[in-house]
């Protein structure tokens, strides 16, 4: 049985400030806890709650501080061994939090934007019964969707430093009109229900952004090249497929195509590819309406023998060469962590020490040193820097440091595939801190990560792929509502929950 | 013992194939033979959950990147009774080359 990492933390009585192991995201199967993981885990609970007398403070609040994180990254260091995370033995007792109150976009360092931001229908919550979401006079609904939305505002939010949100699709197309013929509008569009829908995306990212009076949230559109087929011709519907880009170009106005080649959403049998015809008629039919960037999930998939291999990246070559005025995200990285694989984990996914390459994120990576003139793709972090961040501190910076040398600073984009791992805080926070060792630098010619290259990742590059002015954001944001319910979150003694939503297997 | 290749993704579909359906397909591709053997129809819900051991507290299984639809207890004993019915078709054939 597979349960919420948060779940498994409260029946092992564990508030962790980071994961103490990988969860996962329904992409593959969760890894058991290793040894290691075990290790942090438990000088993290040691350590915090011994830190935390010493303060006098709750063990609640003191891992919910920026020292119940520093000592997490402390433990981490010390059981793996390196100081992947650059943290001092003061920072356990320091609060560094009116930091966290002040950035949200204006005043930190960085300007947060995350392009791989869920929320999922039916996440079983706890915001809505806090005293400090009572206290704020929110009109709490019971239904599930907005229960969890209202999470996803204050987890990426309230609890995060993260100023800019892309609500990122899930698979799923859209009926486009009732047996009448009368074409269909919101809810009527996914009668059988669905995550995260196109329209509901712009729909909420509309409410977020109508809520903060200023933009907060972008968000993608989810059809794909296989939406929309004829079962007679076995072809692609191209009528109804512009009919759908239309709409969603026009109506929702979305900000980026998110494709799933290896999903089937219109039952036709097979996938597709970022490079295949039906693909290259879509980006020129997009193209014409204006909007070239693309969103591709790549890495995470199943083995099955008709879908799987179309989640490799191998077909975003021809596809960028072929069509340079367009931009293409990689989602994970390509990272593609088997979901069969066991123990033997590191050797299933071709893990090289040597060279600090693995699966798939290796053919990215050749693509690029095989077309040192491409310009228009971009690795995405999402649930690749933070998964191995936890999993494996070493082969996170091979990946980070790979990542980079191969495509450069300005091209890797940040994103975090929160909520499934709670508030995206404690990855921002490794982030900040994550760092590349002398050695690893000399032998694979990485480069340290200064805070410029920090700024880029964070969210200069985000910027740039979705048009943000980042200056005129960093105006606006201080004044608009959001950041005026956060101080009074934070003031009223709001605290983030550490409480990861992904799955863990029930030990 | 090797376990043969079995391949009940590629059979012919039994009912409209599904992402959700192709999926499953090829999960139980990769369940040895012995365990699907002690596969008891009559089961409980409860106890089929406990016996795949990739369900969720949520009801639904655990299948990866079946990103359209959710594969709940229904949709899995329709697809584990044609898979034991596929094995049974082609056990032979197959046990005689791997």
């Amino acid at each position: 049985m597979w349960i919420r990492k948060g779940e498994r933390d409260r029946m092992m009585g564990v508030d962790s400030p980071i994961p103490t192991q990988v969860v996962s995201n329904e992409e593959f199967l969760p890894r058991p806890q290793t040894k290691k993981q075990k290790q942090v885990e438990s000088l993290i609970m040691e350590w915090g709650e011994a830190n935390a007398k010493k303060l006098n403070m709750s063990r609640r609040a003191y891992m919910a501080s920026s020292m119940g994180l520093a000592t997490a990254f402390l433990a981490s260091n010390c059981v793996y061994g390196q100081d992947t995370f650059e943290v001092g033995e003061d920072e356990q007792f320091e609060p560094r939090d009116t930091e966290v109150v002040k950035a949200n976009g204006q005043k930190g360092k960085f300007f947060i934007i995350d392009v791989q931001a869920h929320y999922s229908n039916g996440i079983a919550l706890n915001f809505r019964n806090s005293e400090t979401a009572r206290n704020m006079g929110f009109s709490l609904k019971d239904d599930v969707e907005s229960y969890s939305f209202r999470t996803f505002t204050k987890e990426m939010f309230l609890d995060s430093e993260t100023a800019m949100v892309v609500i990122s699709g899930v698979p799923g197309k859209e009926e486009q009109r009732a047996a009448d013929g009368r074409v269909l509008e919101g809810a009527e569009r996914t009668p059988r229900g669905a995550i995260l829908p196109s329209w509901l995306m712009a729909q909420s990212r509309n409410e977020l952004n109508a809520m903060a009076g200023s933009q907060r949230a972008l968000s993608q559109g989810n059809l794909a090249p296989n939406h929309y087929w004829n079962t007679a011709t076995n072809l692609i519907d191209k009528a109804a497929t512009l009919e759908q880009m239309e709409r969603e170009i026009n109506n929702y106005k979305i900000n980026s195509w998110k494709w799933y080649c290896h999903t089937d959403p219109a039952r036709t049998g097979n996938g597709f590819q970022v490079d295949d015809d039906n693909a290259q008629w879509f980006l020129e039919e997009s193209r014409k309406r204006g909007l070239k960037l693309v969103s591709v999930h790549k890495g995470y998939s199943y083995q099955s023998r008709t879908l799987g291999h179309l989640a490799n990246p191998k077909d975003i070559e021809a596809a960028a060469l072929r069509n340079p005025d367009f931009n293409f995200v990689i989602y994970h990285s390509a990272l593609k962590h088997g979901a069969t694989d066991g123990d033997n984990w590191k050797e299933m996914n071709e893990y090289n020490p040597e060279t600090g390459d693995f699966l798939w994120h290796k053919i990215l990576m050749d693509i690029k040193r095989r077309n040192p003139g491409i310009n228009n793709v971009y690795p995405e972090v999402g649930s690749f820097f933070n998964t191995l961040a936890i999993q494996d501190p070493i082969m996170c910076q091979h990946g980070m440091g790979l990542n980079i040398k191969t495509y450069g600073a300005d091209h890797v984009v940040w994103g975090t595939d929160c909520l499934w791992w709670g508030s995206p805080q404690w990855g921002i926070d490794a982030f900040k801190r994550f760092q590349i060792s002398d050695e690893m630098c000399e032998k694979h010619g990485y480069e340290k990560i200064t805070d410029e290259v920090r700024a880029k990742i964070f969210g200069l590059n985000a910027a740039k792929l979705y048009g943000v002015d980042v200056n005129a954001q960093r105006n606006a944001l201080p004044a608009d509502a959001l950041s005026r319910i956060k101080t009074a979150y934070l003031e009223r003694g709001g605290l983030r929950d550490n409480d990861y939503h992904g799955w863990v297997q029930n030990a | 013992m090797t376990e043969p290749n079995w391949n009940f993704e590629g059979a012919p579909p039994f009912e409209p194939r599904t992402e959700a359906g192709i999926n499953l397909c090829a999960y139980f591709d990769g369940m040895p033979d012995e365990k699907l053997k002690t596969f008891d129809p009559a089961m409980s819900d409860e106890a089929l959950m406990e016996w795949d051991g990739n369900f969720k507290s949520d009801g639904d299984m655990l299948l990866p990147c079946t990103e359209s639809e959710e594969v709940d207890v229904e949709m899995y004993r329709r697809y584990i009774a044609e898979c034991i019915r596929y094995r049974d078709r082609v056990r032979a054939k197959l046990m005689a080359t791997s």
